[in-house]
């Protein structure tokens, strides 16, 4: 009797951690990814892209764009000061979590190879714009040089 | 240390793979070349068995390539240092051909798509928060219960349904041998081969729910030769029967939380005159990510209605280890020391008077 107890009470008490962190979370992300412009190559077809369809790409649970190309995420790297805002907005992590995120997707045969990573937004915009196939996220109201915005809808 | 032949050699087939395809891709493109090496070192304290000890964990090569628009592949060497040699383990190595992302064919040595762990985590320890896999999801090789290996063919993919991802995963291999361990790669005992389905969703918020359903024969057998066969000629050991196995988890992870819950069911059945066995098997495993800390608590729990035959005939610590009931309680912390490795200190008690273990570990990837 007494292990029974004791499973539900562990079971019991990951419900509350559950919902616990749920409620945190939730706050963490309100702030939405209202800040962001999506930018891509020139290569893309897409003219706009939607929110969903933007989170499913960095989860790495859309790979290819319409026409069987491949994507390519270019990402700021733990060390740009928004990338861990851009990480939290669209994978609920942070840019370290989402660095190993896709490591294990990469061994996984999920991705061909780990997103391109930029430490700056200046330097994730050269490489988008010189990479073909490749979107990446970044503030909003930065110059995006040869690269052109997807315009996000809900 | 003794390096047999064949870690040579595939050593040098490792290297020169990595050479021929290093040569062909541009200064960018290495930085994404997938080949990771991944490897780890600790401190053991094992409280009363032994004492304490350093240790060097395995050295772990994943290299995946891409061959062509649909086709890939992926191989994962483990050199698993011994007390005077260095094992290898080739632990996965199969081709993927994509037709679309709703169907990815896989052939060869997989892991089993079982729930989450198995089915995301492999060796490298960096990838995972704690310092050792859960009771649940140990190698066969280490005394696990489950078929954590797969050899045959893989049948997945996945699609949007609203704001979340819907997988699914078939396996169908050459299942159980007449030994647990190593997993049978090169036939099948069974004219019936081994399958398991798992099916998943994931949603936006890192929320994931999913269950799985195995089906291996327990073909019988006979006591392995010298050279690994396990053919004709040796000592008949292996009770016959059939093993299910049913399985649910729940994982949540984000940036603040990681929180892992599996759960498997399993049942043998016997058609030559031994009892059927159920085990349960779980763990609960709960992180707070603190920055460049993640203090985490993991629970795992195990029962045995009765020795079971199977399990008892080929690894006899099984049924001591389990002992119809196990329980493992977990107490450690993550520290992330760079972008690639990671300090890991935990303990762990059983439920076992007196019996704990401690352990640090740093583990790395470059």
């Amino acid at each position: 009797m007494k292990k029974e107890i004791k499973i539900v009470l562990v079971s019991v008490a990951s419900l509350i951690a559950f919902n616990l962190a749920s409620v945190s979370d939730a706050a963490a992300a309100a702030e939405g990814t209202d800040g962001f412009s999506v930018v891509a190559n020139s290569s893309v077809a897409k003219t706009s892209i939607s929110r969903t369809e933007m989170k499913q790409i960095m989860l790495a649970n859309q790979t290819k764009w319409p026409g069987g190309k491949n994507i390519v995420i270019v990402a700021l790297s733990s060390d740009a000061a928004e990338g861990d805002s851009v990480a939290q907005a669209y994978m609920s992590l942070t840019s370290d979590q989402a660095k190993k995120y896709w490591l294990t997707k990469v061994f996984n045969l999920v991705l061909p190879g780990l997103p391109l990573f930029g430490d700056s937004t200046e330097e994730v915009i050269d490489k988008v714009a010189t990479t073909p196939g490749s979107v990446a996220v970044i503030p909003k109201g930065k110059d995006i040089g040869k690269t052109k915005i997807l315009q996000e809808t809900n | 240390m003794i390096l047999r032949t064949r870690t040579l050699i595939y050593f040098v087939f490792s290297i020169a793979i990595l050479s021929l395809n290093v040569g062909r891709l541009s200064h960018a493109e290495v930085n994404r070349f997938p080949l990771k090496v991944f490897s780890d070192v600790g401190y053991l304290y094992d409280n009363p068995s032994s004492t304490d000890s350093f240790r060097v964990g395995g050295l772990n090569l994943f290299l995946s390539s891409t061959i062509d628009k649909k086709t890939s592949f992926l191989v994962e060497l483990v050199f698993q240092p011994k007390v005077q040699s260095v094992d290898v383990d080739l632990e996965r190595t199969y081709a993927q051909y994509v037709i679309g992302t709703w169907l990815k064919v896989s052939a060869g040595l997989l892991h089993t798509a079982f729930g989450f762990w198995n089915d995301t985590y492999h060796h490298g320890r960096y990838l995972y928060t704690p310092a050792n896999r859960p009771y649940m999801e140990r190698m066969e090789f280490e005394g696990g219960i489950l078929p954590i290996h797969t050899a045959g063919v893989e049948l997945r993919g996945n699609g949007l349904v609203g704001h979340s991802n819907l997988l699914y995963a078939l396996d169908i291999g050459n299942g159980r041998g007449p030994v647990k361990n190593p997993p049978s790669m090169m036939r099948s005992y069974s004219r019936t081969k081994a399958f398991n389905l798992l099916l998943a969703a994931e949603f936006e918020n890192g929320l994931r729910l999913g269950g799985n359903a195995y089906r291996s024969d327990m073909p019988g057998g006979y006591q392995p030769a010298s050279d690994g066969t396990a053919l004709a000629g040796g000592l008949a050991i292996g009770p016959k029967g059939t093993e299910y196995i049913g399985g649910l988890h729940l994982v949540y992870n984000s940036s603040l939380f990681e929180i892992l819950n599996e759960y498997a069911r399993v049942l043998h059945t016997y058609s030559d005159g031994n009892p059927a066995t159920h085990i349960n098997l779980l763990y609960s495993q709960f992180g707070v990510h603190l920055a460049s800390f993640t203090p985490y608590f993991r629970f795992d729990w195990g029962t045995l209605d009765r020795p079971d035959a199977y399990l008892k005939a080929y690894t006899g610590s099984l049924n001591q280890s389990l002992d119809g009931h196990l329980q493992y309680y977990t107490l450690g912390t993550r520290y992330e020391l760079s972008s690639w490795s990671a300090l890991k200190a935990e303990g762990t008690a059983s439920s076992d008077p007196g019996a704990w273990a401690g352990t640090l570990n740093w583990s790395f990837a470059w």
